[in-house]
């Protein structure tokens, strides 16, 4: 067995036909003993490994499950608005005020955010302005 | 408002000159007058409507695309800390922000209020 391997490997550096005859003649010839034995062994260890990745399987799934579930789950929260909008300025305030200095800012290159209690239409409508009467205005006697 | 490019959005029919002034104090008789020929200029100041300036001011914000416009928008808490500012809107979304501008008019002291609470 030796012998052929080291003829085998003086063969390897000088030939590559005789490389080849050595290793087939190896291959088909009579069984050794210790060839058979690192064979059964490495069997049996390959045997082991295919049994616990098969054991193992279920257990990977479950893992891969939880990790799409909870990628889902981080999509569904961003879609839900509980991410913080990340700005550089908020107005609380779409008045005159509000309006125009967020306006004066505009090409500054900040995030900006005016924020209105009151709906669009209440803003972009003149006649729903202009038909406004705010109770600051009304004198008291 | 030039600059901001609100006046050229206000019809000029609704801008009205204020060539003089008169102040008075209470029921005294004298006043303190103001008149246009003290000055260089032909008028002291415009008068325009408060609504005109705002949809004036509404037209150029939204066209401007660097601004946010959000309305029904309810601010339900502002809290403060070293990174900056979290404001919680009543509808549970929350914006966090450098800095904030309370702009809800001299009536609305709310934004003031929570502001000089974190800092209190």
């Amino acid at each position: 067995m030796e012998f052929w391997i080291c003829l085998a490997n003086r063969l390897r550096s000088t030939d590559r036909r005789h490389r080849l005859f050595v290793t087939l003649y190896l291959a088909i010839r009579t069984p050794d003993p210790v060839i058979d034995d690192y064979y059964r062994k490495g069997m049996e260890i390959n045997k082991t490994l295919n049994a616990q990745r098969d054991g193992l399987a279920p257990a990977l799934q479950a893992r891969n499950h939880a990790a799409t579930e909870s990628s889902q789950y981080n999509i569904k929260s961003l879609q839900h608005k509980s991410v913080p909008m990340n700005l550089d300025i908020a107005i609380i305030g779409a008045g005159p005020a509000g309006l125009c200095f967020a306006r004066a800012l505009a090409e500054s290159g900040l995030r900006i955010v005016v924020l209105e209690r009151q709906t669009e239409a209440a803003l972009s409508h003149l006649l729903l302005m202009a038909a406004r009467l705010h109770s600051h205005t009304i004198q008291h006697s | 408002m030039r600059e901001l490019g609100l006046w050229e959005r206000i019809d000029a029919q609704a801008i009205s000159a204020l060539r003089d002034a008169r102040v008075f104090n209470g029921s005294s008789l004298h006043s303190l007058n103001f008149n246009h020929r003290d000055t260089p200029q032909s008028e002291l100041g415009y008068l325009v409507s408060n609504h005109l300036i705002r949809k004036a001011a509404y037209d150029v914000v939204k066209s401007s695309p660097a601004i946010t416009l959000k309305t029904e928008a309810q601010v339900a808490s502002i809290k403060t800390d070293a990174d900056g500012v979290q404001v919680k809107l009543a509808n549970g979304e929350i914006i966090q922000t450098k800095l904030l501008i309370g702009a809800d008019s001299r009536f609305q002291k709310r934004a003031v209020q929570w502001a000089c609470r974190g800092y209190a």
